[in-house]
């Protein structure tokens, strides 16, 4: 728990922010509160055709839907944390807060209570979000190789007659011996063995040498 | 004097139409657990607008408190925040003194667009356009207090807090400063805000048994008082094993009994002990107005000063509008006993000069440390290093 606290803000002021929002009463406020609470801001009204490419974490007033399409082209694959800046509570707006997959939201008339919350909640939640998504790719990737190494195994067992734990052995020395992994070695292995049954062919042991 | 033989019925109302008077709303508690700070806060309040009134007024108006006591009861101050700026149809209120009154009046304030002058020292992270903080914010007093403590006293710190906002953040801050200079804090501990002889007994059991180089006490109003009372009696060595807080200030001591308290620390923007004549002058017409046994403290002296600056603004502004008033007093300097204040335009915080005093057998803090000049407030800590040391060993 220690010094916890303090890191919340650090992160804070750490951030690269840029505010979408015309410059009138309520860009103002946000952008001399965000300033006061100690934050590097820019600010940049219409949406910008692209990003600045240092930005990570974005105010920006989301009041129709075109609005997010042109958002997502802007942000192409970058992937910041979004605070929207909402006007109504009608279905569209919540629909636009929801496809723009916001990590906190701010309502106007803007007040200075309440941005610190949104933001920190934003900037942590993103975070996390980067965090589990990035192991979400992770565990798809182990998932995959491992039904390719299992596949490989079966084509290995079959046409050489091998238990399974030979089989494996050969793929694991192969993939150590040279440096790839043994999810590419099964790949190729079932790569070359649909060419070869493609050509009504099988893949034959090697002769051992005399 | 308008309000002064009817100060001890629970309504001051307007005596004079409202276009010949200046209305303004005063909310501090007179009994319950923060009666004798918040009872200082209004003594500060009432005192200045007494003088500015002797002195003709603002624009030859006299300004006219409607004062309600809240009691130190949040829903109280709520009620009664919306019947100053309901029925009674004012604007500006000095007033509050915990944080909890603070947030507790504040959406109201905000609504009706109106002006809170709030003189306690708080834990900062606020920032409304409808308040103008004078009291101290962390950068104001409690940075300073670690070093003194650490090269004064010693690196092991004993933490005892009352459970609310404002010890929680202090502690929360005060330990990353101790840490960060090498100290350590060897125990923490929060008792209720009404915390009696036999909550606090255990916690003053802990203190005999680890030993503390020093105590630093967030505990307030009455239960710090007990407390204080329960540490004499257990015979520390106060010269070298000390309380040191952010709140238990001259008019605290003087009921707990001066004799009780020599040695303790405190870590304020002001004390009776100031030097200067503007000081010299605040200190008389307060014994004047409250007797000489009164004393002044951080309490009355930020009360009073914010009600002088108001005074100016409004004179400037010839409005009470919320945000004239807002305008007006930013610009403002004002020689308060304390020293030169001013209000940052960024923040709505009041520049202060950080000082720690050594209270004194007569109950009175000698100044052992204070700041070159006014040092900007810092609310969010944005700029305020915590590795910065702010006393030479």
């Amino acid at each position: 728990m220690k010094g916890e606290a303090r890191k919340i803000l650090e992160d804070l002021r750490r951030a690269r922010v840029l505010v979408i929002h015309p410059q009138d009463e309520d860009g103002g406020l946000l952008i001399n509160h965000l300033k006061r609470l100690g934050c590097e801001v820019r600010a940049s009204w219409p949406l910008p055709a692209v990003l600045p490419s240092d930005v990570d974490t974005l105010f920006v007033l989301v009041d129709d839907l075109p609005m997010v399409d042109q958002l997502s082209i802007a942000l192409d694959d970058r992937n910041p944390a979004i605070i929207a800046i909402v006007t109504y509570e009608s279905p569209t707006s919540l629909k636009a807060i929801i496809d723009l997959n916001a990590h906190g939201v701010i309502s106007k008339p803007l007040r200075p209570l309440g941005i610190l919350t949104q933001f920190a909640l934003a900037r942590y939640r993103h975070g996390y979000e980067t965090r589990l998504s990035g192991k979400v790719q992770k565990l798809e990737e182990t998932l995959k190789s491992r039904r390719q190494v299992e596949k490989a195994i079966k084509i290995l067992v079959e046409l050489n007659k091998i238990d399974d734990e030979s089989a494996y052995r050969l793929l694991r020395d192969q993939a150590t011996a040279k440096r790839v992994t043994m999810s590419s070695i099964a790949q190729s292995i079932i790569t070359v063995n649909e060419t070869m049954s493609g050509l009504g062919l099988t893949v034959a042991r090697a002769a051992k040498p005399e | 004097m308008l309000y002064a033989n009817r100060l001890g019925t629970q309504r001051v109302s307007a005596v004079l139409p409202a276009n010949d008077s200046w209305r303004v709303g005063v909310l501090f508690s007179r009994t319950g657990v923060t009666s004798v700070t918040e009872s200082e806060h209004l003594s500060g309040t009432m005192l200045a607008i007494e003088e500015i009134n002797a002195a003709g007024g603002v624009l030859e108006r006299p300004i006219v408190p409607i004062y309600y006591d809240p009691g130190a009861d949040n829903r109280a101050y709520r009620s009664l925040a919306r019947q100053l700026l309901t029925e009674d149809e004012v604007n500006i209120i000095f007033g509050c003194s915990m944080s909890a009154s603070r947030k507790a009046v504040l959406p109201l304030i905000e609504r009706h667009n109106g002006l809170l002058l709030y003189p306690s020292m708080y834990e900062g992270f606020e920032y409304s356009e409808n308040v103008l903080y004078t009291g101290a914010t962390l950068n104001q007093n409690t940075f300073a207090l670690a070093d003194f403590v650490l090269q004064r006293y010693g690196r092991r710190v004993f933490f005892v807090g009352a459970d609310y906002i404002y010890p929680r953040e202090s502690n929360r801050v005060m330990r990353d400063l101790i840490e960060s200079k090498g100290g350590e804090v060897i125990a923490e501990h929060y008792l209720p805000l009404d915390a009696d002889e036999k909550a606090l007994e255990p916690m003053l059991q802990e203190i005999l048994r680890l030993k503390p180089d020093a105590v630093f006490s967030t505990v307030i109003g009455q239960s710090a008082q007990k407390f204080y009372r329960m540490y004499a009696d257990a015979g520390f060595d106060r010269r070298k094993t000390p309380i040191a807080s952010l709140t238990m200030a001259e008019s605290e001591i003087r009921v707990i009994g001066a004799e009780k308290c020599s040695g303790h620390v405190l870590a304020a923007t002001y004390f009776q002990t100031v030097a200067g004549e503007a000081n010299e002058r605040f200190v008389a017409a307060y014994k004047g107005r409250f007797g000489k046994e009164a004393t002044t403290s951080v309490w009355s002296q930020p009360a009073y000063a914010q009600v002088h600056l108001f005074a100016r603004a409004l004179e400037r502004a010839g409005s009470l509008d919320s945000h004239k008033i807002s305008k007006a007093v930013l610009w403002e300097e004002f020689l308060a006993p304390e020293g030169k204040i001013s209000f940052d335009s960024d923040t709505r915080h009041a520049w202060l000069t950080p000082r720690i005093g050594v209270a004194r057998s007569d109950g009175l803090f000698d100044i052992e440390w204070e700041a070159q000049g006014p040092v900007r407030p810092d609310p969010y800590l944005t700029t305020t290093r915590f590795e910065e040391t702010w006393l030479r060993a």
